[in-house]
């Protein structure tokens, strides 16, 4: 007897501990499925949130991520002995054409600046760099954000453009007090004003996430080349001008496809630009992404 | 109050921190950055290894509250629209935990390959949302990568789990769980 009573209790307990498991899951199913909802009918609504987690959430992701980084870090050293030589003697050739430029820089720097006093020409003003480490990146197939380890009390402000080494990678899209995400512009949400150089034809850099970015709102017979270089063209006043993006790899059905300087799968550290802008350009609050 | 700290207690409060913190460890390194170039494309999903193994193993060690919370942070802290992967979590830990007595008495095998199916199941679920939602249905492959380097990384995993499955106590001393 006691023991048909122990063994219904048990099964009843059990049974009661499924139900509320069960109960659980509902609720919180039904409140991921609100929150769902929020985020599509209003993007921004939690963004606050999503920089006070990422916020919280900083230091130890620095933590983790930095054995990933010395073990990248370690991986590129070996594999990369063997290429130094080479890239040594491209280097030292490479640097003996640059001191040519460096001089010829010089001499046109010296021609700008006495033909902008004579112009009265008002000169931007000079740009600033905060260099970021990533701690978190969530590039798969779908969004292509990453964190960094800096944010307003770094100067880090949204909409600041975001360099690697070699050339722009995106733009800030939301910065907490120490950490901030990057939208790069691999990103399908991802839209740069851009300008074509040399033929100083205007367009728009969309990204296409897993395909490389295309020029878009260009004119139709715009002949623009292969291997021509894009670079911002400034317009709208949140980026500046100049800052390179890339290079028109292909031209598909009068779509031009853009291979960015910066290789996007390998980004250690950022630079993002604090550039002063003008506040004629700027009024108020601009929407995000 | 003095039962409360006695070493008996003591002892299963720190058995199940240990616990946790593995769980929160292995979360984590699904956040981080690895430094290496198309990681994107074929990294494990840890979250799933730790959902699936937990569900069937102790299911009162990630209540429906905890694996919401976690999708919630993974949610905010990667940029996706919020409450997509506290959804695919909980749905996962749900199907599981009804299917944990079958897969109890199951030869390790069979639960490897319960995993992979589930892992391919979250991950085919995932890529057919951001598909809907950026309008192009591209990609699929990385859903085969991430599943295989899953699937190979389960067993390693459940041999580190199962060492920390060991020292829990049994399910009886729900109290403290």
């Amino acid at each position: 007897m006691k023991s048909t009573i122990k063994q219904r209790s048990a099964s009843y307990s059990a049974s009661l501990s499924i139900l509320g498991g069960r109960i659980g899951s509902s609720i919180f199913l039904l409140i991921s499925g609100f929150l769902l909802l929020v985020t599509f009918i209003s993007p921004n609504i939690l963004s606050g949130a999503r920089v006070n987690v990422s916020e919280v959430f900083a230091p130890a992701l620095s933590f983790v991520s930095r054995p990933f980084q010395n073990m990248a870090d370690a991986v590129s050293g070996i594999s990369g002995k063997a290429a130094l030589k080479a890239e040594n003697a491209k280097l030292q050739s490479e640097n003996q054409r640059l001191r040519e430029w460096y001089q010829t820089a010089l001499m046109l720097q010296a021609e700008n600046q006495s033909l902008q006093k004579l112009l009265n020409l008002k000169v931007p003003s000079e740009q600033k760099y905060v260099t970021a480490r990533v701690i978190s990146d969530s590039s798969n197939s779908f969004v292509k954000t990453l964190l960094v380890n800096s944010g307003y009390d770094d100067g880090v402000r949204k909409n600041q453009a975001a360099l690697s080494g070699d050339g722009m990678i995106g733009r800030i899209i939301e910065s907490g007090n120490n950490a901030s995400r990057i939208l790069l512009l691999t990103d399908i949400n991802s839209r740069i004003p851009v300008i074509v150089e040399g033929t100083n034809q205007k367009a728009v850099l969309a990204g296409m996430n897993n395909n490389p970015p295309e020029l878009r709102h260009l004119p139709k017979d715009s002949g623009i080349n292969i291997g021509t270089r894009i670079i911002t063209s400034g317009d709208g006043g949140v980026f500046p001008y100049g800052l390179p993006i890339g290079t028109v790899s292909k031209s598909e059905g009068g779509n031009y496809l853009i291979k960015p300087f910066a290789n996007m799968d390998r980004i250690t550290f950022v630079r993002v630009v604090d550039a002063s802008l003008n506040p004629n350009l700027i009024k108020g609050e601009l929407s995000s992404f | 109050m003095n039962d409360f700290f006695s070493s008996e207690n003591l002892s299963l409060l720190l058995r199940l921190f240990v616990a946790q913190a593995l769980i929160f460890f292995l979360f984590i390194i699904d956040l981080v950055d690895y430094s290496i170039p198309i990681s994107y494309m074929a990294r494990p999903f840890f979250t799933v290894i730790i959902i699936y193994y937990w569900a069937i193993y102790r299911p009162n060690l990630l209540s429906p509250a905890y694996i919401f919370a976690l999708g919630l942070i993974y949610d905010l802290i990667l940029g996706y629209p919020v409450g997509i992967h506290a959804i695919l979590f909980i749905t996962a830990q749900w199907i599981i935990s009804d299917q944990r007595l079958y897969f109890l008495g199951q030869s390790f095998l069979v639960t490897c390959l319960g995993f992979s199916l589930t892992g391919f199941l979250v991950l085919c679920a995932e890529w057919l949302f951001f598909s809907a939602m950026a309008g192009s249905f591209d990609g699929f492959e990385n859903v085969f990568y991430k599943t295989i380097v899953s699937s190979f990384l389960f067993p390693l995993m459940t041999l580190l789990f199962n060492v920390i499955y060991r020292t829990l106590p049994p399910v009886s001393q729900k109290h403290l769980l």
